[in-house]
């Protein structure tokens, strides 16, 4: 689906300007440096960058997670679909462990982990992990609670799930965990689900299925999701936008068709060609995009993927930040490649 | 369960029996014997035994034969009647002496135990949370100074200031005149009072150590994926702090329970000698000198049977604490 998200609608999440800056031993560093992006009600954004470039950090800020030492600003703003017309939240004004939050967190935005073997605790079965949520946010009741996940075991296609319900985490495999997982977070129906790297630690063919998973059961439920990856071919699978991240900006934003038919930013452009696929040559070897991601301390004013760029300009790349510049009504790129035929915004 | 913990205590006797053959071995090692001993104290007070009256000596004390001989002759005695052997210095049978002490012992060691336990885990934990906090750095720097200082000497300390603001040192256990009273109320109060000092002075090398071992452990803990996990749930910190990570912190504290138990053993010896306290440690310390080697070694034995039940016990806890243990007695 690559249709425009209709004007009308309000997103259900709308992130301004956000900046998440880590004071470190060496300096500040900014590791979200000024991401807006909007998700659509019933929609999966797509988060794609590298490890290290402020992907994580942004997901987890948008229900508070990160640690205090990560001084945040900037908007995250949150329209309940059951507060029509209403204002809606802004997230960041909220107390970071208060009440407020904490009945948004589980209840409207939850979330999925990359790692569901350390995401789960040892220490307690899967039933009492997935009844915590539960029991906060939708009855007191033990019984009931009990039922609901129960129901939701099954739906993730956990069978034997009375069984499975009393096993602990280390009782079961990779896949099953991560399904447990995405069960535990959708026990609440959640308007958002957050899944930060929901398939890197599990196979091929486990992949494939809980991707299947997570996008029967957005059908189901209608929630949005934000997908958080380095993997372009999830994207593709996945989702209607794509945000392409790269040391803390969004360098790139378009729906999935578009971005994949037509990328424009040298990063964006770099990724697809590392990527492999199908009738794609057997003798042609895949490309990588060279050097690696500096750390984002004390960066000057310029272009920060300049040393790796191919297509770079000397003495604009490097002179001065790099505003962002409309390709069409809902793409846009962060390149100076682009920006002098618009006329654009001067730096 | 019930499998593990039989085989557990099966696995324990041939232990037992190889440290009471070790400590029997060990404890006479050193030249001359309690004969020897004795006719020094002999001839320092002026009477002067000779090499027949010692040997008669040894033949009547059964400390004649090599060494193996006199280990299986205790040994069996042991077995068969439950009779540890004679202590020389004391006059009496050995588990006389044991019945005298025991008791205390056991009072002193587990409210030492009890002790730091209570006082360290809390510490611990509130140090993880509170991290390169003012009140991380005193407790930290309280409990650096209580693995730094000699416990005989923070005995003493104590016992001074306890001299000079309540006239009294408290040495011992009890005040003189319960001493030999019968149980009651005021002579468990007497007892509670003389405790104190023993138990900070034996209990903080351990509980500073321990206040280490569970500050590290909760840090550990708290930067599990799992704590995020939860707090994505909308679970209150306060909740998550004792429902993970100090549950999951707990482990390595209890299975080191059972070398506790033995370290707060063999620890309070000075300590008791210092404060005059009637436990083990003094009498073990006079019968190693003595080469009141009967009486050593049951003591030895005895220690050895409570390190080992120690162990045991703690197994038992962290199966009962950490379900993949568990999962694994119910594979077996």
């Amino acid at each position: 689906m690559t249709t425009q998200p209709l004007a009308t609608e309000q997103p259900l999440l709308s992130v301004r300007n956000l900046k998440i800056r880590i004071q470190m031993d060496n300096g500040v560093m900014n590791a979200v440096d000024g991401v807006d992006f909007e998700i659509q009600k019933g929609k999966t954004l797509g988060l794609v960058g590298e490890s290290g470039c402020g992907k994580s950090l942004t997901s987890r800020s948008l229900i508070s997670l990160n640690p205090k030492e990560c001084e945040t600003s900037g908007s995250i703003h949150y329209r309940p679909s059951d507060s029509e017309g209403e204002k809606g939240i802004d997230i960041l004004s909220l107390e970071p462990n208060g009440k407020a939050i904490r009945s948004i967190r589980g209840r409207r935005i939850s979330m999925i982990f990359q790692e569901p073997m350390t995401a789960f605790s040892p220490m307690y079965t899967i039933g009492n992990q997935i009844m915590e949520a539960i029991r906060i946010h939708r009855t007191k009741d033990k019984k009931e609670a009990k039922q609901i996940a129960l129901q939701m075991l099954s739906k993730v296609g956990i069978s034997d799930e009375e069984k499975r319900f009393d096993q602990y985490p280390h009782e079961f495999s990779g896949g099953m965990r991560q399904r447990a997982m995405i069960s535990m977070a959708l026990s609440c129906n959640p308007e958002l689900l957050i899944a930060d790297e929901p398939t890197t630690a599990l196979d091929v063919t486990i992949q494939a299925q809980v991707l299947e998973l997570m996008r029967s059961l957005q059908q189901e439920f209608g929630m949005s999701i934000l997908l958080v990856t380095h993997d372009l071919g999830i994207i593709a699978q996945m989702c209607d936008e794509v945000a392409v991240m790269y040391l803390g900006k969004i360098v790139e934003q378009a729906p999935v068709k578009e971005l994949f038919r037509n990328p424009k930013h040298p990063y964006t452009k770099g990724l697809m060609r590392s990527m492999p696929r199908l009738g794609g040559g057997k003798e042609k070897r895949l490309e990588s995009i060279e050097g690696s991601v500096p750390m984002a301390i004390d960066m000057p004013p310029m272009c920060s993927f300049y040393e790796r760029c191919k297509d770079r300009i000397e003495g604009v790349c490097n002179a001065s930040a790099v505003p962002i510049t409309s390709i069409s009504e809902d793409h846009t790129v962060r390149c100076f490649l682009y920006s002098e035929p618009e006329g654009g915004e001067s730096p | 369960m019930l499998q593990y913990i039989l085989k557990r205590i099966l696995l324990a006797i041939p232990v037992v029996i190889l440290i009471s053959f070790i400590v029997f071995y060990i404890i006479q090692l050193p030249p001359g014997d309690y004969v020897s001993t004795y006719a020094a104290q002999m001839a320092a007070a002026g009477d002067n035994m000779t090499a027949e009256e010692m040997d008669e000596m040894r033949e009547n004390l059964g400390l004649s034969g090599p060494v193996y001989e006199q280990y299986a002759v205790w040994i069996k005695k042991i077995v068969l009647h439950g009779d540890f052997g004679f202590s020389f210095s004391y006059n009496k049978p050995v588990l006389d002496v044991v019945k005298q002490y025991m008791g205390l012992t056991l009072v002193v060691s587990f409210v030492t135990l009890f002790f730091h336990y209570i006082v360290a885990i809390p510490i611990g934990i509130y140090t993880a949370v509170k991290q390169y906090s003012a009140g991380d750095y005193f407790f930290s720097g309280i409990s650096f100074i209580g693995m730094a200082t000699p416990n005989f000497l923070l005995a003493i300390i104590l016992m001074f200031f306890s001299y000079k603001w309540f006239g009294d040192p408290l040495l011992g256990l009890f005040s003189p005149e319960y001493v030999n009273a019968p149980w009651s109320m005021d002579k468990v109060v007497d007892l509670a009072k003389h405790l104190i000092i023993p138990v900070i002075v034996i209990g903080i090398a351990h509980t500073a150590d321990l206040i280490r071992v569970m500050r590290g452990q909760m840090l550990d803990e708290l930067n599990k994926p799992n704590i995020v996990t939860a707090r994505a749930k909308g679970v209150s910190n306060l909740k998550i702090l004792f429902k993970y990570p100090t549950r999951a912190a707990l482990n390595p504290i209890v299975s080191t329970l059972g070398w506790s138990l033995s370290s707060i053993f063999t620890g309070s010896t000075i300590t008791a000698i210092v404060l005059n306290l009637p436990i083990q440690g003094p009498v073990m310390y006079n019968a190693l000198l003595g080469q009141d080697m009967y009486l050593a070694g049951s003591w030895l034995l005895f220690m050895a049977l409570l390190t080992v039940l120690g162990t045991l016990i703690s197994d038992i806890l962290l199966a009962w604490l950490d379900p993949k243990i568990r999962t694994e007695f119910r594979g077996n």
